[in-house]
């Protein structure tokens, strides 16, 4: 009997027992054969590397203050709209220069999550399904990177984050790829920094350190009878370290041109689009770049004028680099948060979470230009057309860079989807 | 022996003595609601005409209210684009000025039956976030999110200085009483003086850097100068807002306070801080001097509204009063009994300091 | 026995009642040997194939090293246990790891991360905290009263202090206590169950939340002020004709460098007369270092003066009460106190009467905070569900989660509590719900704390809890071998919560000592597989054991033992501690034990900062951590050598033989392959003249190999 919540998923219906109690992927497990046995089924993909941009704007951006203003509602608050380089759309004042890159973007201003919690949303916006007590599903860019990537190089999936460590609260990382493993989950640079240890200490020749990986491996294929996920993990992370010591001059921004540093700015959200198209540039198959916070409770408006302050001008000018150098038509780009915000203003001056009727943006690969999808009611209080959700977005996602979103990954010998089967791509939105 | 407290008038705002005899003793102890009008939005901003006739009030729906105080008949002006935050009257009380969000000053009418803007400056790019008038009446000065001082010409409107150096949002303006200089105060909480004769920058002063913190968590600054009033004599002036303790912004910081950060004009140094006693997570959107040797602040955040009285010296109140709503600014009548705060539940309430008549 | 166990394996239990055990168990305590057989008995009862051969010696030493002491073996301890033919080795062997100081050590730390979850330091400092978990296993507490003290200890008393920790560094708040409470001491994670009936699991009730929150929602934080001035509170009283009456607050000075400070003498609640003046205001004016000090006395009130001075509404007719304000030069502090004069005009022909108290303006320096934890006697929780609605909100009702409950007192309001709540006064109530709360958990009635821990130890051992994950257990989720573990709950519970006798079973076990080498079978299902110990799990260090393995190979510990051990030889206590005097031996090894622990634990800090993930799931295997190891500047420092570590050790051997033995015994516990002694010497003549170079790479390898990482 089980109780009937807006929260349920239809997902705790299939059988719970065999992942009964293994939260994450990870689990530890002793065997004969590693006890996660992965390998994605429809990776008969087109050979052409696609790429996948995410600009994350943690706390959840207002849809008001940015892709779906009301000026002159009772909910529109003070900000006026601006015309666009799309004729006929219009977005906030506080996006100018975005504004003028309108003819790249889509807007999809119709979602509803019905969730409200900042954890979920983001579980759900990033992982195509909401939280399951006992499934995790892997991130978006996990995905992404399993699927997409070359042979192994380079990591797969990247995120850049800036202020967070001084703020005392960097992103732990590596978690997220759940049972495609950590060879997949995002790699956490922090300002610009390339991750730290990666230059060969003082006095070891890399003859030396080829020599020492050389035994260590011999070393490892001896124990080898025993394993697991952990150890495969293990083994793997030495060879990803391996890898980006040598490449770990892609993370260098200071190796772009002057002009370009000057074009972005210093500011670290800015410094870090212009780590991102490098980062593309070089292959990287996910960068995921977040900016913080725009969970603005209190001074809705103030937070707004200088968080999109800071997000507005060097967007705009990573979108129109990435058009110019022909990177975006292989790379899509999502400008997404884990909800919007209330059209309500609240005594302080705030928004408060809103997962009924918000938007978010696309651009690039996969994508037509220039569409709206779905409309809000007059004051932004409800959808009025087209509803969508966070399951039909993770399909549009993954059908935008060639992944065909109906196909399976076989876990532990079972099939699981790669995105939720209750939805379907946003076709209209697909070229 | 001192004689009874004459109705002074105020220099920051060039009202006179409303001439009203009526003789009420101001004990701020007493403070009680004696007129509470309804809008249809919420309000954010208040101030009284110096002849004490109405009340105006800025909406969220881009319009001022207007409310005759003995009929309580209500107007709407319409003329700006989007919030209006800063009020102030010319021509001992004449006309009306506005400053909205959409960076437009207007004049108007004040007693108009249906004013009309006589006059429409577009003075900043971005939100006109205060707005002074000078001691002798002669200028406006304007503040906003271009970073930007603007002074102007009362009469016909036309620019007089322009003054820049202010390194993030400016967040208020003041006249000195004395007439020859004028502060303002930005986001960082940087206070700079101006002479107003050839727009020249005097002094940059840090007293009141509490007002301001930039968190971390969060990545974005937090304060600024919300509230802002010199003593009638110039000795001092206050600026106000909220000390932030806690990281946790979202609601408004546990721990953090509602301040008036009291300045020594001659020094510029900081003298006293004036606080309620415990802690309440709000900001200090309005601040006045009373001439009987008080200070009024009201406040506004995620428990609703307050008004605090503070005694010169004080650090803390010696009485407040909780209002239903959150404040956003505050207003004293000219006859110094009357004060009005318009509050987030789309009322403007007047406020009485002194002794409830019986029924 | 194991065909008897099988027939009598209960089915399908429904969580929350008991299972009834069908082996009787003697009333034998759990120092029986016997208990190892009888987990051997429980496991093999339910497996039906073949099993994995027993561990060879090397493995098992370093395996229960690992698990008992929280380190490797070194190499001499190591070629002792492998040379050793004695039969009874492993059980001297477990005896001996229990006896030795790095059992407490060990506990400290495993029971740290459990109970406190990395979480940063706030009112307890964190060494103090782990010394004291680490006494309480070196004197073997008994877990329920560990439990007692971690969950009623106010933080006021000094030896106690440390485990009001739990409490205070969550900061108390209610809901996260709950919750943690929930995971910790009954396995069961409630969290979702807050806001509404947990949507996945049926057995996560918001009733069952909330009985678990009532017993804690009355505790609170309290943090007493220190204040400068004398708190006073109090009624004056004029008699008619009287017109003047004096307050005294009294004022410590002290040399403190502060700023200045105010109070406040308020006055309220006249009779007879009105308030005119509602607040003296006292200035304690800070003139250390002032040349030119003012000196104290009143200072003009100008509200007062006016007041005083009698200007007029009609109306008033009673005389008004005012009070004056008072300036005070810190050194004139200590005094009998300021007056407030409070002034009465005019006088009265009645008796007027007006209430007063002090108030803190800024007047406490919050330097001397002491923070601890008060409880009031009143107060109840109350919930709705957020999707029930509207729905009568329904009050919790103190009960542990798997029902235990009291009877509470009906006590009269005013013999509620021993200390009063009031402006800083920590209350303390008569009747303690979270007193109540410790006692109905530790009683031993509780299975769900029972197992919990039965549990946890269990998985510190076995890798994996019988209920996994460990704070899920549920009906949906049961155990793994559910008679099993209650009857060990049980019978934890009959050894007084025994610890140390429990993990000994535990080690003696066949259970826990089976090899981790997989079968050679082609077909099994994995899960039923993996779950019924046929086979032992190979689990990852836990940061800390890696970190002090890491110490250990290397020989860092090596340097601050024999400077300890030097330290002790001149101390005249110690000379003659090669008598058998086994309370001295002890205490010459615990010395030595402390002394490499404080010397190294900042190391082991690098190293838990690197390697803990977040919450729960601890391991993860990322890129960033083989670059710590591969490039970071910390392997590279124990590789240097010096004060007698690894590598000045290896460095002195001649012999490549001696070299490589040296090597493998003291990094991964065994005794190298011929073919790996091969691999050694021929790496060693690759690099010529660069020994000490070849000697820190071989090293490096060894140390980051996956059988180095894991248990196994």
């Amino acid at each position: 009997m089980k109780r009937q919540h807006p929260c349920l998923s239809a997902e705790h219906l299939m059988a719970r027992r065999q992942l009964l109690g293994s939260l994450a992927g990870l689990g530890v497990a002793a065997t004969g054969m590693p006890s996660l046995y992965v390998s994605a089924f429809g990776q008969e993909l087109q050979r052409q590397r696609k790429q996948m941009l995410i600009v994350y704007l943690d706390g959840g951006v207002s849809q008001l203050e940015s892709w779906d203003p009301k000026p002159g509602t009772d909910t529109g608050g003070p900000f006026l709209a601006i015309p666009t380089s799309l004729p006929g759309v219009h977005i906030s004042e506080l996006l100018p220069y975005t504004a003028q890159q309108m003819h790249r973007l889509s807007l999809i201003r119709s979602i509803n999550t019905r969730e409200n919690n900042h954890a979920r949303g983001k579980y759900l916006m990033t992982r195509g399904r909401r939280q399951e007590q006992t499934t995790d599903y892997p991130h978006l860019g996990a995905v992404t990177a399993k699927m997409l990537s070359s042979a192994e190089s380079l990591p797969g999936f990247i995120h850049l984050e800036s202020g967070r460590v001084l703020g005392g609260n960097p992103s732990p990382g590596g978690q997220d790829a759940a049972y495609l493993g950590p060879r997949y989950a995002s790699v956490v640079i922090d300002d610009g920094r390339p991750p730290k240890n990666t230059r060969r200490p003082q006095g070891l020749s890399a003859q030396a350190d080829q020599a020492r990986r050389a035994f260590r491996r011999r070393l490892n294929q001896r124990f080898s009878q025993r394993r697991s996920a952990a150890t495969e993990a293990y083994t793997y992370s030495f060879e990803q370290a391996a890898q980006l010591m040598k490449q770990r001059v892609i993370f260098d921004v200071s190796r772009e041109s002057q002009q370009d540093q000057a074009r972005y700015g210093q500011q670290g959200f800015a410094r870090n689009c212009l780590l991102a198209r490098r980062l593309l540039e070089h292959g990287i198959t996910c960068v995921k770049l977040t900016h913080s916070n725009y969970d603005t409770h209190n001074e809705n408006f103030n937070f707004h004028l200088e968080q999109l302050g800071e997000f507005d001008r060097p967007f705009a000018t990573l979108l129109d680099d990435l058009a110019q150098r022909g990177l975006l038509e292989h790379t899509l780009v999502i400008v997404m948060s884990e909800f919007g915000r209330t059209p309500q203003i609240n005594q302080k001056l705030g928004r408060d979470h809103w997962g009924t009727a918000w938007s978010i943006a696309l651009a690039g690969c996969g994508i037509q230009t220039g569409a709206v999808i779905g409309k809000t009611n007059k004051n932004g209080t409800a959808v009025a057309d087209h509803e969508v959700d966070h399951g039909r977005l993770f399909h549009t996602f993954l059908q935008a860079v060639g992944i065909d979103s109906s196909s399976h990954f076989a876990v532990g010998g079972r099939p699981i989807p790669v995105a939720d089967p209750a939805a379907s791509p946003i076709e209209e939105l697909l070229t | 022996m001192t004689d009874p407290p004459q109705p002074v008038a105020d220099p920051a705002t060039d009202r006179k003595g409303a001439g009203n005899a009526q003789a009420t003793v101001v004990d701020p102890t007493q403070t009680h609601q004696v007129a509470a009008w309804k809008y249809d939005s919420p309000l954010q901003s208040s101030r009284f005409d110096p002849q004490g006739r109405f009340v105006f009030a800025g909406a969220q729906d881009n319009t001022v209210q207007r409310w005759d105080l003995e009929s309580g008949e209500r107007t709407t002006l319409t003329g700006h684009q989007s919030w209006v935050r800063s009020i102030a009257f010319l021509s001992e009380g004449a006309t009306l000025l506005t400053a909205g969000y959409d960076g437009r000053l207007l004049w108007w009418p004040t007693a108009a039956k249906k004013p009309e803007p006589i006059r429409t400056v577009a003075a900043h790019k971005g939100w006109i976030r205060a707005l002074a008038v000078s001691p002798d009446g002669r200028l406006i000065a304007t503040v906003g999110n271009d970073r930007l001082v603007k002074l102007w010409n009362a009469i016909d409107g036309t620019p007089v200085h322009e003054l820049a150096g202010h390194g993030s949002h400016v967040y208020n303006v003041a006249f000195h009483p004395g007439g020859e200089f004028l502060i303002s105060a930005d986001l960082k909480l940087e206070v700079k003086q101006w002479r107003i004769a050839d727009g020249n920058p005097v002094r940059t002063l840090d007293p009141a850097k509490i007002l301001h913190k930039y968190d971390t968590g969060v990545q974005a600054h937090l304060g600024g100068a919300r509230s802002i009033a010199f003593s009638p004599d110039g000795d001092d002036f206050v600026l106000g807002g909220i000390v932030v303790v806690a990281t946790n912004i979202f609601d408004g910081g546990a721990g953090s306070k509602p301040t008036a950060v009291l300045v020594d004009w001659k020094t510029g140094k900081r003298k006293l801080l004036h606080q309620p006693q415990h802690p309440l997570p709000a900001v200090l959107w309005g601040t006045w001097f009373h001439p009987a040797g008080f200070l009024i602040g009201a406040s506004g955040g995620a428990i609703g509204g307050h008004l605090f009285f503070w005694k010169r010296n004080a650090a803390h109140e010696f009485f407040q009063l909780k209002l239903p709503s959150a404040g956003r600014d505050l207003a004293l009548h000219p006859d110094l009994t009357r004060l009005a705060v318009p509050q987030h539940d789309q009322h403007l309430r007047i406020y009485s300091m002194s002794a409830k008549e019986p029924a | 026995m194991r065909v008897w166990a099988k027939h009598v394996r209960a089915r399908s239990l429904k969580w929350g009642l008991a299972c009834l055990p069908v082996v009787m168990l003697a009333s034998s305590a759990l120092a029986d040997s016997k208990v190892h057989e009888r987990i051997d008995a429980f496991i093999e009862a339910k497996l039906n194939g073949p099993l994995a051969p027993p561990a060879s010696d090397f493995e098992f030493l370093r395996r229960v090293s690992l698990d008992l002491t929280g380190t490797i073996p070194s190499s001499a301890e190591a070629r002792r246990f492998l040379d050793d033919v004695s039969s009874t080795k492993r059980e001297e062997l477990v005896d001996r790891l229990l006896r030795s100081p790095k059992y407490a050590r060990r506990m400290q730390m495993f029971f740290d991360v459990m109970l406190m979850e990395r979480r940063a330091d706030k009112h307890v400092p964190r060494e103090q905290w782990r010394e004291y978990l680490r006494r309480s296993f070196a004197d073997n507490k008994p877990y329920d009263q560990l439990v007692r003290e971690i969950l009623t200890s106010d933080g006021t008393e000094a030896v106690l202090r440390p485990a009001a920790k739990f409490f205070l560094d969550r900061n108390g708040d209610v809901n996260l206590l709950t919750r943690d409470v929930g995971r910790i001491f009954f396995g069961m994670d409630l969290q979702c169950a807050q806001c509404h009936d947990h949507p996945l699991i049926d057995d996560y009730t918001q009733e069952i939340y909330y009985s678990l929150n009532a017993f804690l929602n009355r505790s609170y934080v309290f943090e007493f002020k220190e204040f400068d001035y004398d708190f006073k509170s109090g009624t004056l009283t004029f008699p008619p004709g009287v017109t003047e009456q004096v307050i005294l607050v009294g004022v410590k000075g002290d040399k403190l460098d502060e700023s200045n400070e105010t109070f406040h003498v308020n006055l309220v609640k006249a009779t007879n007369a009105v308030i005119a003046d509602v607040q003296g205001i006292g200035t304690i004016w800070d003139d250390d270092g002032d040349d030119n000090p003012r000196p104290s006395g009143p200072i003009k009130d100008e509200i007062a003066d006016r007041q005083k001075a009698g200007s007029i509404a009609a109306q008033q007719m009673l005389p008004r009460l005012t009070i004056n304000d008072w300036y005070l030069r810190e050194r004139d502090g200590g005094t009998d106190g300021l007056p407030f004069t409070v002034t009465l005009s005019p006088a009265s022909t009645l008796p007027v009467t007006v209430e007063f108290f002090t108030v803190d303006g800024t007047a406490n320096d919050g330097k001397d905070k002491l923070v601890t934890i008060g409880e009031k006697a009143e107060g109840e929780v109350t919930f709705e569900s957020v999707f029930i609605k509207p729905s009568e909100p329904q009050r919790g009702v103190p009960r542990l989660p798997d029902g235990l409950a009291t009877d509470e007192p009906a006590l009269a309001t005013s013999r509620k509590y021993v200390v009063e709540p009031g402006p800083n006064a920590r209350s303390v109530p008569k009747f303690s719900r979270r007193r109540v709360l410790a006692d109905l958990a530790t009683s031993g009635r509780s299975k769900a704390f029972n197992r919990n821990i039965v549990n946890r130890l269990w998985m510190m051992m076995m890798g994996r809890g019988l209920v996994h994950p460990v704070d899920l257990h549920h009906a949906e989720n049961p155990a793994s071998h559910a008679v099993l573990l209650d009857n060990f709950a049980e019978e934890f519970r009959r050894s007084s919560f025994d610890v140390k006798a429990f993990l000994r079973e535990l080690a003696l076990s066949r259970t826990y000592q089976r090899s981790t080498e997989p079968l050679k079978l082609k077909t099994l299902p994995e899960p039923a597989f993996v779950h019924r110990y046929a086979v032992g799990l190979l689990r990852p260090l836990s940061p800390e054991q890696l970190a002090w393995s890491v110490l250990q190979a290397t020989g860092a510990t090596a340097a601050p033992r024999s400077a300890a051990e030097k330290r002790l030889q001149a101390d005249p206590k110690f000379n003659a501690i090669l008598q058998a005097d086994e309370v001295r031996r002890r205490q010459h090894t615990a010395i030595l034990e402390q002394a490499v622990y404080d010397q190294l634990k900042s190391q082991m800090d690098r190293f838990t900062k690197e390697f803990s993930g977040s919450g729960i799931q601890e391991f993860q295997a990322t890129m960033q951590q083989a670059l710590f190891l591969s490039n970071g500047d910390s392997i590279a420092g124990f590789l240097k050598p010096g004060g007698g570590n690894l590598i000045e050790r290896l460095l002195k051997l001649e012999h490549p033989g001696d070299v490589v033995e040296e090597l493998y015994l003291g990094v991964l516990t065994r005794r190298p392959t011929s073919k790996e002694v091969q691999d050694v010497e021929d790496y060693l003549i690759s690099r010529g003249e660069e020994r000490l170079l070849a000697l820190q790479e071989i090293t490096w390898a060894l140390l980051t190999s996956t059988e180095f990482r894991f248990n196994h």
